[in-house]
Order: C-alpha cells, then sequence, then structure tokens
C-alpha cells in the first residue's frame, strides 16, 4: 500500500497536517503510539464537592502510584503534570528510549494528541516581529490561523494586547475571570498610564476553552477541574481533532507504533516502524513523509536517518519564572469555586520599542492542592495550614516566559547507544523584570518579595522548538525550506517547532498547528498531478 | 484506592504504635491534626513512605533519619524541629515525610475544611495568621536548638 501521506506524531503539529492533507484529499495515515488515558469514571462535579464529600478523592487527586508527590523525589513537574489522570500523557514507553537530560529536564509526549492533552489552552497568533527570523509573514499565516479559530473555539477580546495577539475575527467571548483577576484587570484600566509607562499591558488571554458550545463540545463549566481531568469537552485539544478525522474516515491511525527512520528513494519514502505490542518492524511506504513527533522526537527520527552521532542540532526553550502576587486585602476571602482555573490574564512586559519583549500569563490558585504550593512558605506547618487555607485564595502566580534564540551550548544530539542527548545552558541574569513587575504590582495592591520568584530548570517551559530551523537556505543541512521541506531531501517535511529559526516568549502551539496546516497545503502541491 | 492498599498483605495496617511510620503519624497527628490516625491513612502513609524513599540512600539520608529517629524517641517538638530544618534545607527527611501527611490529610473530607475556606473571615484569618506568625518565629528558635542538640553526635 502506498500511502500519498504519512504523518508521524498526533500532537497539535501531527494533527493539523493529517487535517489539512485529508481535507485535500491526500491518503492520509497517521502513525503513533497514542497512550491514552485508563478508562476511569469521569469527574463531573466541582471539585471543591468532590474534596469535600468524596472519601475516594486520593485516587485521583494523589494515585494509586501516588503520582502527585513525584515532585518529592524526582526533578519539579508542574502541578497538572504531577495530577495522576494526566500521567499518561508524558509516560515513555520503554522502547522509545528516555532522553539523556545534561541540564534540560525535557518531556517528551507519547499520547493520542501528544502534549497538549494536558496544556494551558494559551492560544496567540505570532506577528511580523515573532516572525522576523522565519521566512514567513504574519498575513501568510493568517489564513490557517483564521481556520483553525474557526474549528477549535479560541475566546478573547479586543484590548491592549490586540496589538501582540493579532486579529479577533471569529473569536468567541471571554471567559469569566475570577475575583482577583477582574479586580487587577479593573485596576490596570484604571491606571493604565501608570502600567504603561513602566513597559506593562495587560488583557484577556486567547484560550481555547469554549465560552459558548460549538458543534458537540459543551461550554467552560467553571468547574475547577481542569488540573484533574483530562478530556473536558470545553478544553480544546488535538484528540478531539483526531477523533473527528477518524470518524469521518478522512485518515488512518496507526497505534503503539514508534517511528524508527526512513529512507527514500526517488518515487517514495520507506518508513521503518517499530509495533509496541509484537516488537517488531515494519516499513511503510508514503509518497511524502511529514515528521510531526515534537521537536525533540522529529530530530531524533532525523539524525538515526542519517545515522549521524556527531551533529549536534540547536534547541530552543522559552525560559520561564514564577512570580507569587498576594493581595493582602483578599485574605480571608472565600475559595474561587466557579473557576476554570487556568490563564485568567495575559502581561506583556517591553521597558522600551526595541528591548526584549516578556510574555507572562497570570493564573489564580484554586484548583491545584494547597499542599503543592503551601511547603514552600517560610512558615511552620500550622502557619503553612493556615495560608493554604486563608493566603491562597487571595494569591496570584504570573508565569513569565523569555525569548530564546540558538545558543552553541543548547543542543540535541544522537548518542551511540540511540539516545537523543538535550543539553541546555540554564539563562543566566533573570530576575531584573520579575522585580519590575513586582514593584509596578504594589500600586495595584499585591505584594511580593523577589525572593519568592521560582525558576524552574530548564525544560520545564515545556515549549521546545528549532531543532530543524526553517532557512531561505536550503543548502545548509538539517534545516528546512520556507515549504517545510527538510533540506537535501525531496519527499520529508517537518511539521512541527523543530522549524522554528527562533522562539519569542509566546506560546507557540497556535503557531505550530497553522504552521502544520501549511505545511500539509505545501505537500498537496507537489503531490498535484 | 486505599482498599487495594488496605488488602495488600505486605502493607495491612499494623497496630498503629508498631513501627516507626506509626510513631511518625501518631505524632504527626498529634502535632498538626488533632485527630486519630485510623488504618486506613497509615496503610496510606505508608504507601507513600515507600514510593517517596524507594531510593533513598547515602550516608546523608543515614544521618536524617538516625536525627529523626532521635526526636521521636526524646518526643521533641516535631513542628519546630521541621521548620527549622526547612529553612536551612528544604530537601529533608522530616521536610518529605510532613509534605507526605500534608497530601493525605488535604485529600481527605475530614481535613477539608483546615484547608479550604469557604465564606468570607478576612477578621478571622489576620487573627488567625498573626498568632501563627508570631508562633512560627518561636518555633524556628526553638526548632534550631533542637537540631543542634539532635546533629551534635550523629
Ligand atoms: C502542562 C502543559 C501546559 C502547556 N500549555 C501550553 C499553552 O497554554 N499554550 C501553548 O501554546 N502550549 C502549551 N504547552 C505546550 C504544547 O502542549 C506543545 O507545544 C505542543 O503540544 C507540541 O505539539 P507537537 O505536536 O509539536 O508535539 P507533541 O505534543 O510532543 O506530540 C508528539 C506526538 O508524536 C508522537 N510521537 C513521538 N515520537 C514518536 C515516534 N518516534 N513515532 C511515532 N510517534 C511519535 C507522540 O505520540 C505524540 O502524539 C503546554 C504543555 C504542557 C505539558
Amino acid at each position: 500500500m502506498l500511502y500519498d501521506v504519512i504523518v508521524a506524531g498526533s500532537g497539535a503539529a501531527g494533527t493539523w497536517a493529517a487535517f489539512g492533507a485529508a481535507r485535500l484529499g491526500l491518503k492520509t495515515l497517521v502513525v503513533d503510539v497514542g497512550l491514552q488515558p485508563k478508562p476511569e469514571r469521569r469527574l463531573e462535579q466541582n471539585i471543591f464537592e468532590l474534596r469535600r464529600t468524596d472519601i475516594n478523592q486520593r485516587q485521583y487527586l494523589i494515585g494509586d502510584e501516588y503520582e502527585s508527590l513525584h515532585n518529592l523525589y524526582q526533578p519539579y513537574l508542574s502541578p497538572k503534570l504531577k495530577a495522576p489522570r494526566y500521567r499518561y500523557v508524558i509516560a515513555e514507553p520503554e522502547a522509545s528510549m528516555r532522553i539523556k537530560k545534561e541540564g534540560f529536564d525535557a518531556l517528551q509526549s507519547f499520547a493520542y494528541g501528544g502534549l497538549a492533552s494536558a496544556w494551558g489552552a494559551g492560544t496567540y497568533r505570532y506577528d511580523d516581529d515573532d516572525l522576523r527570523k522565519f521566512p514567513f509573514t504574519a498575513s501568510e499565516l493568517d489564513p490557517y490561523y483564521d481556520a483553525i479559530t474557526r474549528e477549535i473555539g479560541i475566546t478573547g477580546t479586543q484590548d491592549d494586547l490586540q496589538e501582540h495577539f493579532g486579529s479577533t475575527a471569529g473569536l468567541q467571548t471571554p471567559l469569566k475571570l475570577d475575583r482577583l483577576a477582574q479586580r487587577l484587570l479593573n485596576t490596570y484600566q484604571r491606571k493604565k498610564k501608570y502600567y504603561n509607562a513602566r513597559g506593562i499591558k495587560l488583557g484577556y488571554p486567547r484560550l481555547a476553552i469554549l465560552s459558548r458550545a460549538l458543534g458537540d463540545r459543551t461550554a467552560c463549566a467553571y468547574d475547577n477541574l481542569s488540573f484533574w481531568q483530562p478530556q473536558l469537552p470545553s478544553i480544546y485539544s488535538p484528540a478531539m481533532t483526531l477523533d473527528q478525522l477518524l470518524r469521518d474516515k478522512k485518515i488512518e491511525y496507526l497505534r503503539d507504533h514508534l517511528v524508527i527512520r526512513y529512507s527514500e528513494s526517488d518515487t517514495e519514502v520507506s518508513v521503518e516502524t517499530l509495533s509496541l505490542k509484537t516488537k517488531t518492524k515494519t516499513l511503510l511506504k508514503t509518497r511524502r513523509f511529514i515528521l510531526a513527533a515534537g521537536a525533540l522526537n522529529s530530530a531524533k527520527i532525523v539524525l538515526r536517518s542519517h545515522d549521524d552521532y556527531q551533529t549536534q542540532l540547536p534547541l530552543l526553550e522559552n525560559p520561564t519564572s514564577m512570580v507569587p502576587l498576594v493581595s493582602p486585602w483578599h485574605i480571608g476571602q472565600p475559595v474561587e469555586r466557579q473557576s476554570h482555573g487556568l490563564i485568567q490574564l495575559n502581561l506583556i512586559y517591553q521597558r522600551a520599542p526595541g528591548e526584549e519583549k516578556v510574555q507572562a500569563s497570570i493564573y489564580g490558585y484554586s484548583s491545584p492542592l494547597g499542599s503543592d504550593a503551601g511547603m514552600n512558605f517560610p512558615l511552620a506547618i500550622k502557619a503553612v495550614m493556615a495560608s493554604c487555607k486563608y493566603v491562597l485564595p487571595s494569591m496570584l502566580i504570573v508565569q513569565l516566559f523569555y525569548a530564546d534564540s540558538q545558543k552553541p551550548g543548547n543542543y540535541v544530539q544522537l548518542a551511540s547507544d540511540q539516545r537523543l542527548v538535550t543539553r541546555y545552558e540554564k539563562r543566566k541574569n533573570l530576575g531584573k523584570v520579575e522585580g519590575e513587575i513586582i514593584r509596578t504590582f504594589l500600586r495595584a495592591g499585591l505584594v511580593s518579595h523577589s525572593r519568592l520568584v521560582q525558576y524552574p530548570p530548564p525544560g520545564n517551559g515545556i515549549h521546545y522548538a528549532g531543532t530543524l530551523p526553517m532557512t531561505e537556505d536550503s543548502t545548509r543541512p538539517y534545516t528546512t525550506t520556507p515549504q517545510g521541506r527538510l533540506a537535501k531531501s525531496q519527499k520529508v517535511y517537518v511539521a512541527d517547532a523543530s522549524i522554528f529559526p527562533c522562539l519569542p516568549a509566546k506560546n507557540h502551539t497556535l503557531t505550530i498547528m497553522a504552521n502544520a496546516l501549511r505545511t500539509a497545503y505545501n505537500v498537496a502541491e507537489t503531490l498535484r498531478p | 484506592m486505599t482498599e487495594s492498599i488496605g488488602d495488600s498483605p505486605s502493607l495491612k495496617p499494623r497496630h498503629i504504635q508498631d513501627d516507626e511510620l506509626g510513631q511518625e503519624l501518631q505524632r504527626f497527628c498529634d502535632q498538626f491534626a488533632h485527630c486519630v490516625p485510623d488504618p486506613e491513612l497509615l496503610a496510606a502513609y505508608r504507601c507513600a513512605n515507600a514510593k517517596v524513599f524507594a531510593h533513598a540512600a547515602g550516608q546523608e539520608h543515614e544521618e536524617q533519619k538516625i536525627i529523626l529517629r532521635k526526636a521521636l524517641a526524646a518526643k521533641r517538638d516535631l513542628e519546630a524541629l521541621e521548620y527549622a530544618w526547612r529553612l536551612g534545607c528544604h530537601d529533608n527527611i522530616l521536610t518529605k515525610k510532613v509534605h507526605i501527611f500534608m497530601y493525605l490529610l488535604e485529600t481527605s473530607p475530614d481535613h477539608y475544611n483546615k484547608f479550604v475556606n469557604e465564606s468570607k473571615q478576612r477578621t478571622t484569618a489576620y487573627v488567625v495568621l498573626g498568632f501563627q506568625g508570631l508562633r512560627s518565629a518561636l518555633k524556628l528558635c526553638k526548632g534550631y536548638i533542637s537540631l543542634i542538640s539532635l546533629r551534635a553526635g550523629v
């Protein structure tokens, strides 16, 4: 059987590459490991109701394997990924071979739907400034952004962040804000001049979470379940698009298969896969092969296909930090029962035009367990418990993302045992922006201290990119052409964030999806009779 | 979850005071939660400890175990000791054990009200936090003294 297109991976990139290929009538196969959550009783009540009444809550809050205690014995992991029901998203089948982490806590997903099965759903368009090192402009991506916005449902509005986040066409109305976030936004709107003079702009996020029903997906229930229950209908995940494609028989899907390598002839690409069930290898034939296994795994497949154990490919990630802010006025307020638990507001910090731009997501602290944060308070345990009860509902967490560009010390390389090595040097000199934010928000009645700021180790930004960067110069090996074709190859394309020549300080998954769709169109173009 | 833990023969809850973990739990319950440790909580505490400390080894870990053992035997104020220890080094055996205990407590409906506030109580909050802040300062002094004396000779 000869396919028109084989796509490796079912994450944000793979799904949208497959979507595009299927829409253009190409015979498409998605090859994927495709781990799924365990079949379990779905949580349907508000998390606080469950915590107040359910005697079996430890099963989903801590887990049969005590997964939620993860940070006590393993490297730091974000609360969502520690949650028992989300662990499948970053589970690693034995045959996948763990990454060798040298200063970079790389996460890889082998899940059906990829990492975005656990994402925060922040969906932002890149503007021309973000794309200045890419060989295409924002207006070239716009039709793809528009199409995806219509399909998945994104909330947002016209406000001060629109110039950074792009067109508001087709957006659903924003989700309801938590009390504290609403108050912060009101303060900002009243004292805009003050904040803007300090380089800060604040506004609603763009979220792939429905504020009104779309197709058979229901609107957000504000039940605080997002940290505990995967596959909530209101929160978009690529798995939904994949389900739809499979239901409509638009694509074929080969689960439990790991793509190992490929080879190319004049007429076709042979893709070697390993069945995780039978441990047997299979050769699949296709006219075009699209790599969409995530920036790390796509790089690995390419290096293995060339038996290259020497080359160091660039590695990009958004360095991140967390600034806790407490509103003393809100201490003693009741917990935020009706919340979606994800990004409440976004903030852009740019001291002066031309200077580095930093984007931040602002969260409340309602969904995760208090014990996750409380033990960081410099207080005795009973005071920690009182703080969980009275202080956490008055707390906001600002998560900052910094831009990244290629640096010689940050790379991936294939080791002789076929494992991928990820090496990354921690960015120094962070803290200035955090300090500015702390000082500025004091005016809004939010208190913090630079010693409370946390700087998770590299890898925890979970925005990986840049391993096979796009350039205009198609003679450089291990780069991609503006059409997404791997340089020196005729039939192999790359659709995930590997192609990013730089990584702006902005969540990049919407752009991964838009570019994957664009790549599928480029591939279809080459298959026209 | 805990049913299956309780059913496993190796993890069947023994009498609460039978072993070190039981003693620890008893003390944590007395000091932090004013509750009686039931077999279900003990079973969960034992499993969680097994998981968290599965690969803990080395001289430092052994020394920390000795300090903890001495503290339990001498009926030291564990809250004070943990606080002083945590401020010096977050990654210590007692803080990890207390953290486990906190997770288990927080995921039990019986202790819901200790962690979640459902009504507006600004004054109460300020009074409680003010008191706990002062108490923390005293606990810190006590904890340092305790830690120094326990470390001596380890
Ligand atoms: C907790 C969390 C929050 C996040 N929040 C946001 C956010 O708010 N906004 C945002 O933009 N981004 C966010 N992200 C990041 C986002 O999820 C990822 O950038 C995005 O999912 C990457 O998509 P991808 O398709 O490139 O790769 P992945 O999602 O990694 O998908 C890889 C796919 O390839 C398959 N695969 C891998 N190797 C092989 C192989 N050898 N053979 C066959 N199949 C293979 C896997 O099964 C998987 O389906 C978040 C991530 C996490 C974990």
